[in-house]
């Protein structure tokens, strides 16, 4: 599994992005106070594979920041399974830390899997974790088919708003 | 309700990482008198009234006198009990903690539910908002009205009123202002911190503190108002 | 809120001295289960079902996830005490002494006021039952466990194990080989019960094990409310609690448990709660954790039949000592299924609160929804709170929504209350109760006002 780890320097302030069909670990680990680490992500497996993305968020300094953001696109007979840990240690007071996960089924064969996990230790902190699993709006497809697009391209165009949206954060 | 003496005498504050924000200022408030605490943006006015509080964010340097005696060592609940009383610009929300819980918790007595409910419906306050978890989800307008009618129930010597007219109507400006003379007949010290002369146009003021920068700039009466509204800050 | 209304809550924490009929010897074996089931004089399926599973159970080994059970050795506990008397059907027939432990703990009251019916558990055995001429005139079953198996043998055997399996867990297991007491409820079809069920516990004699095995069956369209409060003594030596509840919701019907569990700190309390819930069924699960030193409950539903509905609400609390790792699981097999689980926990003084959770909605249960809140509240530094929450979603139409925050007190709002006068500590206990008011204003009257006393005391530090 490909693995990457980036440790947050004091005073240092990083955004990291990535892409990924295959399976990834990811460790952001906070090594000085007062900085802060932005991390964006689209999961995207090729049909039939199947993936296990793991992120960390490691908070050991005081007045860090960290705020994760992946969004997962699964398409037919793929799974993903996903596990994030926000970890705030006793000593990180004043640190904020947040995980958004939102993952789109594509298929009636499509699968999801996902533990979003807070260790908190230290009081003086804000924390926050989300995941959410919808499916496509039907309400959105609606209305494109309202405006004579096909069903099955208002889909794709849904599809592609959903990644695209992430892309350009 | 006797009468009070509050008190501010070369008074400085500076923010937890140092910041100077009030320079050397003293002012002095009574009983039964309306007072406006007026100046620019970043003037210093909000951090005044948090000081007075006993906010820990803020260190200070110099005399709070209240009836003659320091209280600067005193902690926020102290003050409250001795008589004073804030109105928060921005008040923040309590969920699960209803106003009607509050005062019956800062004043266990009895008559508060009657004559929080008879306020109320003087202020124009809907009933559910007294039990509802307090500002959550209230508008602009309906928190401060809240903030209002605590200290019509709590009756304290000195009301201290943080920016309470933005945002309000004329409608809700005229009952504020109902709310404030009312206090000032019993004898509390009304303290209006506030940019323009709107609400001011409704309740007579008795002193103008004007401040700029941190520091007390002008000293006045009513008419120093009429000033400010039409020459500006610049114009003092 | 009245100050004077309630004792100290560890003034709970008291016992008579004890008075039982027959002890079983410590440790756990063959010969001991065999000799349970004989006490009772119960029919040979319950004497079988009982070996099979203490088979289940010493092959079974603990948990491999969780926190740390290591302290626990079963040899140290005994696992029966029968107490003197057999069933009193009216309370002036109870013994003085177990009347003087219930008159402590306030029940006189409480049942002249609005039971309908109670099951008082002292040891491992119901001593009394007081069921009103309403609730046998509609047909329903109020009983205690013990004497369902031996008078109601169909209907308990039907169900009994079908929603919790021997297998499921070590501790299901245990419970199933030496069970003992509990309550059994069956509502027939289109009964509504309007009051609500209460049973009540304890445990007096040192390393006593408690546990009662409750089913509950809710027939089409019916409705019934069941609440349990446990207070304990405290003990230097550990005390085992060990529970099994079983709920069938048939198809319309609506069952609500509330427990509100405040067992002294030297107790390991490991629950396994589930519900099958069949179409258009309801299930709503109260759980409030405030004591025990360490608690692993984690209230399930499993969504069978369409429409089904799914709820728990969840209080933990967790103070010097203690450990309260709770959660909920729900698991959607039918599809517009809906399941709504909302924690609130608080952690103080080195206390460590964990919500666990699972939500599974497997392929096929089409458009099924799910969302999950937990909020913790750490109020000092040397506490802790976890979140190990688990989504399991394989079905395209389903959504699924989860949330967690954790935080302290805030200052503001701490700044707000003493700038009325109200003093720190007092502030501090009205945020704590706020935090998890919308939680606590779902519980009968009795159990939110001592709730609220509670959180207030702890908070102010007045109690651990």
């Amino acid at each position: 599994m490909k693995q990457k780890i980036y440790r947050i320097a004091e005073g240092m302030n990083k955004k990291i992005n990535f892409i990924v069909d295959h399976s990834f670990d990811l460790e952001v680990i906070f090594q000085g106070k007062n900085s802060s680490a932005e991390i964006i992500g689209l999961v995207r497996p090729k049909p039939h594979t199947n993936i296990i993305i793991q992120t960390k968020q490691i908070h050991n300094y005081p007045h860090s920041k960290s705020n994760l953001l992946i969004r997962s696109v699964i398409p037919e007979g793929s799974s993903v399974a996903y596990i994030g840990t926000i970890r705030i240690e006793k000593q990180a007071r004043l640190s904020d830390a947040y995980q958004k996960n939102e993952t789109m089924l594509l298929s009636d064969t499509s699968h999801i899997h996902t533990s979003p996990i807070l260790e908190i230790l230290n009081h003086d902190v804000k924390c926050t974790h989300g995941a959410t699993v919808k499916p496509i709006s039907e309400e959105e497809l609606l209305y494109l088919q309202s405006r004579g697009i096909a069903r099955s391209q208002a889909k794709e165009m849904i599809i592609q708003g959903f990644v695209d949206d992430i892309i350009n954060k | 309700m006797k009468s009070s003496h509050l008190a501010i005498s070369h008074l400085s504050a500076k923010t937890k990482e140092g910041k100077e924000i009030l320079h050397d200022i003293s002012l002095s408030f009574r009983s039964s008198k309306v007072y406006a605490i007026m100046g620019p943006n970043g003037s210093g006015k909000s951090t005044l009234a948090h000081v007075l509080m006993g906010n820990p964010e803020y260190k200070i340097q110099g005399d709070i006198m209240f009836n003659h005696k320091n209280i600067e060592k005193l902690l926020t609940e102290e003050r409250a009990r001795m008589g004073i009383f804030l109105s928060y610009q921005s008040p923040v929300a309590i969920p699960g903690v209803s106003v009607m819980q509050l005062l019956r918790t800062a004043y266990h007595f009895e008559n508060c539910m009657k004559l929080t409910q008879l306020y109320a419906k003087k202020l124009h306050i809907d009933k559910t908002l007294l039990t509802r978890s307090i500002h959550d989800g209230f508008s602009g307008g309906e928190k401060k009205k809240i903030e209002l009618l605590q200290a019509l129930v709590l009756k304290p010597a000195f009301a201290i009123f943080d920016e309470i007219d933005t945002g309000l109507d004329v409608d809700a400006l005229k009952v504020v202002a109902y709310g404030m003379n009312k206090l000032k007949k019993a004898g509390t010290g009304v303290i209006i911190i506030t940019h323009y002369k709107r609400l001011l146009s409704y309740i007579p003021v008795d002193v103008v503190y004007v401040l700029s920068k941190g520091k007390l700039l002008k000293t006045g009466n009513r008419q120093l108002v009429t000033v400010i509204e039409r020459k500006g800050y610049a114009g003092l | 809120m009245n100050r004077t209304l309630l004792p100290h809550p560890y003034a709970f924490g008291f016992h008579t001295k004890d008075v039982h009929e027959y002890k079983s010897k410590k440790g756990l074996n063959k010969e001991i289960v065999m000799d349970i089931s004989f006490q009772k004089t119960e029919p040979d399926w319950m004497r079988s079902f009982r070996l099979k599973s203490f088979d289940v159970f010493l092959k079974k080994s603990m948990p491999g996830w969780g926190p740390s059970l290591s302290e626990l050795t079963f040899a140290d506990f005994y696992y029966y005490l029968k107490p003197i008397v057999s069933q009193a059907q009216s309370w002036s027939n109870l013994p003085k002494d177990i009347k003087e432990t219930y008159d402590k703990i306030g029940i006189p009251e409480m049942e002249k006021k609005y039971l309908s019916g109670v099951s008082a558990q002292y040891e491992s055995e119901v001593v009394y039952k007081s069921v009103q001429q309403t609730l046998t005139k509609k047909g329903v079953i109020f009983s205690d466990m013990d004497s369902a198996v031996r008078e109601y043998p169909e209907l308990v055997q039907t169900y009994f194990g079908t929603v919790i399996p021997t297998g499921d867990n070590k501790f299901a297991a245990l419970n199933s080989s030496v069970w003992s007491g509990g309550s059994f409820i069956y509502v027939p079809k289109g009964v509504k019960v309007e009051l609500p069920l209460q049973a009540y516990f304890r445990i007096n004699a040192a390393n006593m094990g408690q546990f009662e095995r409750t089913l509950i069956i809710a027939d089409e369209g019916s409705f019934v409310h069941y609440s349990e409060g446990c207070t304990a003594p405290i003990y230097s030596t550990d005390s085992l609690h060990s529970a099994v509840v079983e709920i069938i919701v048939k198809k319309g019907a609506r069952v609500r448990y509330t427990t509100v569990q405040n067992w002294s700190t030297n107790v390991y309390n490991l629950v396994t709660k589930r519900a099958r819930v069949e179409e258009e069924g309801i299930m709503e699960w109260v759980d409030c954790n405030l004591g025990s030193k360490l608690t692993m409950k984690y209230p399930s539903m499993y969504l069978v039949g369409r429409k089904a509905r799914g709820q728990v609400l969840s209080i933990a609390y967790a103070g010097a000592g203690q450990i309260q790792d709770a959660g909920a699981k729900a698991i959607h097999i039918a599809s517009e299924t809906t399941s709504e689980i909302i924690s609130k926990s608080i952690a103080r003084d080195g206390g460590r609160t964990s919500y666990r959770g699972a939500v599974k909605i497997v392929h096929g249960a089409k458009h099924a929804k799910s969302r999950v809140v937990c909020d913790a509240l750490i109020v000092d530094k040397d506490s802790r709170s976890d979140t190990y929450p688990m989504m399991d979603i394989q079905e395209q139409t389903a959504s699924m929504e989860h949330e967690a925050t954790v935080s302290k007190i805030s200052d503001e709002q701490l700044l707000y209350l003493t700038s009325r006068g109200i003093s720190s500590k007092e502030a501090q206990s009205m945020i704590a109760n706020g935090f998890i008011e919308p939680i606590v204003k779902e519980l009968p009257l009795e159990y939110s006002v001592e709730l609220n006393r509670l959180i207030g005391l702890r908070m102010e530090g007045s109690v651990g």
